[in-house]
């Protein structure tokens, strides 16, 4: 049941959109019925083992970024030269000290606040452009339609990483900037995708309705055509969160994201590789180990709610 | 056909277009404009306005972007002053390099992630099943910088069995001639390949395992290898070739991390060394050929689709 390809809709939106879209059961009462909706959602999810770990993955780092610096008190602004690269469980630092002599566990977890935060406001801005993209090209097609798609193909064709380069070449980045650039490049798989529900959704009966009975368009798309493709809308801003984080890890490890003091974890590796040679594995290992454990979690999570609340595969 | 390819070419130029228009937003964005980027950060007004009045910057902004478009056409991407080159030049140096490591790298990924797919596909829900799984959900979700780095670490600090940095030679063929120096940089592109290409096999044959055609020749007796081999292979290969398309600009980025990582002299590292210097000519010109690159290659992924499946043909038509 749940067959799971990472990254299916981002990196093949055409294969996924060339079936034909079903975007059938969720047309049903979002009026106060959708209890049973949710609720067999929900039991899909749960019965589904991978989404359950990538939900349990995403909220133990989670925990861990923002509880953890409760409990464990670290000085990640001051230098302490004396303390610098000790071996992990030297002096109560359980995974030792970086070059400044940060305690590189409490680092981890400061880090990865930035980390989350970019990643989850990134998502959330591009989810929202890209759903209303979609869903105004879809919804009013014609040339509006071709036009914006054809952007949507020229931004694809440039992989995200050149421009965010080149931008960061150009800008001092801050968290604002960064959030505002990684959104503004991720929202062309949501926008294409969220356009292919359109297709299908504007020609029903209850949108047919609307459209009768003399509302906008502008009614139907907010009140009918985005809440009929809200699995879509969910599933790709999951997976979009797991892109912004890979992506912001990229450009910090290319030196071109959030400059220190603060501190991410594509940094603590961008400056971990500078002691590749002098044996110092943790100044790499957990960093790496932390992005690609909430990019993995996010990428289950997306799995398991696309199974739970894809009604292609819902009876 | 030939109507759905004019079709389709059309619409890639349409595509190139739109590419060319965004590089040339970012070249408008430059701190300073394009003067400032060629003059660099010391350069008077003075000189500016001459440099302005003499490259036609000062005449509206379409025309500007005429006459770029004209220079791109005629295979001119700009000068670069920090290296006293030419863009162009610097690129035809370095693009063979990134073209050997990336094809490399496809062609391996392609071969070990048809294979893994065939075979999950064949004993699904099975211990192998699972376990490649799994392993190429991780090998998925590392990003291509961490992999390269614990590649480094395992293989090139920790037992000196193969070395971390790529040939600095100038020419294609040394670095093509001193393979232990490709093992890492072509293994951090591939891994993440692998696990994509082989997710999508594993689906491709299942789908083609419960079709008609697959019953009518075990009727016929067909042996399961032959089965296998010859009549689902072709079928669930199609899609794959959509995806090459799809994974070009995953692999293009992956280059230029991978080749900083290694200090691979290829198209990626001229681009990150660019970025690190502010070589902005460099930079655009790099970007916009990675924009034709990605659009020319799902544009010869969809063209070799439509030779291998008649059915696109037939129904386009």
């Amino acid at each position: 049941m749940s067959e799971f390809e990472p990254g299916a809709e981002r990196l093949a939106p055409g294969l996924v959109t060339a079936e034909p879209v079903t975007v059938t059961d969720h047309d049903v009462d979002h009026t106060g019925g959708d209890q049973p909706w949710l609720f067999r959602s929900l039991r899909v999810f749960a019965a589904n083992r991978l989404a359950v770990v990538g939900a349990v993955i995403v909220i133990l780092l989670v925990a861990f970024c923002y509880i953890g610096p409760l409990v464990y008190h670290t000085d990640q602004i001051s230098t302490n030269l004396q303390d610098a690269h000790l071996g992990p469980f030297t002096d109560g630092h359980p995974l030792g000290t970086d070059e400044l002599g940060h305690d590189v566990l409490g680092r981890l977890m400061v880090g990865g606040q930035t980390s989350i935060e970019v990643g989850f406001a990134a998502a959330a801005l591009a989810t929202v452009l890209g759903t209303a993209v979609g869903a105004i090209a879809g919804y009013f097609g014609g040339i509006l339609d071709a036009l914006l798609m054809r952007i949507v193909d020229g931004f694809m064709a440039i992989p995200a990483l050149f421009i965010v380069i080149v931008l960061g070449t150009i800008f001092q980045p801050t968290k604002g900037l960064l959030i505002v650039v990684i959104a503004g490049l991720s929202w062309l798989i949501t926008a294409r995708l969220v356009r292919g529900d359109t297709l299908s959704l504007r020609t029903r009966d209850y949108v047919e309705a609307v459209r009768l009975s003399g509302g906008s368009g502008w009614r139907a798309v907010v009140g009918h055509i985005i809440p009929n493709a809200i699995g879509t809308i969910v599933v790709s801003g999951t997976f979009q969160v797991a892109d912004a984080i890979l992506l912001l890890a990229s450009l910090d490890f290319l030196g071109l994201g959030i400059p220190p003091p603060a501190a991410s974890w594509g940094q603590m590796l961008s400056s971990g590789i500078n002691y590749v040679y002098d044996g110092y594995w943790w100044l790499i290992i957990p960093p790496g180990v932390a992005i690609s454990l909430v990019v993995l979690g996010f990428n289950f999570l997306g799995d398991g709610l696309r199974d739970a609340l894809d009604v292609r595969l819902r009876n | 056909m030939t109507g759905y390819l004019l079709r389709r070419v059309a619409q890639g130029i349409f595509v190139l277009l739109i590419v060319t228009l965004i590089v040339f937003g970012l070249l408008q964005l430059l701190p300073g404009g394009p003067a400032r980027a060629v003059l660099g950060s010391r350069a008077t007004p003075q000189l500016i306005a001459a440099f302005n009045q003499q490259n036609g910057l000062n005449r509206p902004i379409f025309v500007q972007y005429g006459v770029w478009l004209g220079h791109l056409l005629s295979g001119n991407l700009g000068w670069s002053y920090n290296q006293s080159q030419s863009v162009a030049s610097l690129i035809t140096e370095r693009l063979p390099k990134t073209l050997a490591l990336t094809i490399t790298s496809v062609v391996l990924a392609l071969l070990v992630g048809v294979i893994i797919g065939t075979i999950q596909a064949v004993r699904r829900n099975k211990l192998f099943d699972y376990t490649s799984t799994t392993i190429g959900f991780f090998f998925y979700s590392f990003p291509p910088f961490f992999l390269g780095l614990l590649l480094v670490i395992l293989f090139a600090v920790d037992i000196h069995l193969l070395p971390a940095e790529a040939s600095q030679s100038s020419s294609v063929w040394a670095i093509l001639g001193d393979p232990r120096a490709l093992v890492l940089p072509v293994l951090t592109l591939a891994l993440g390949g692998v696990a994509l290409f082989s997710r999508y096999m594993r689906s491709s044959v299942i789908d083609n395992l419960v079709q008609d055609y697959v019953r009518t020749a075990q009727s016929k007796g067909v042996g399961q290898v032959r089965l296998l081999m010859v009549h689902v292979l072709r079928n669930a290969l199609l899609p794959i070739v959509t995806l090459i398309g799809l994974f070009l600009p995953v692999l293009l980025s992956g280059a230029v991390v991978v080749e900083s990582v290694f200090n691979f002299p290829g198209m990626g590292l001229l681009f990150w060394n660019a970025a690190t210097t502010r070589d902005y000519p460099t930079e655009l010109g790099v970007t916009v050929l990675v924009g034709v690159l990605t659009v020319a290659g799902s544009l010869l992924a969809d063209v070799l689709y439509a030779v291998l499946d008649p059915r696109v043909r037939y129904v386009r038509q």
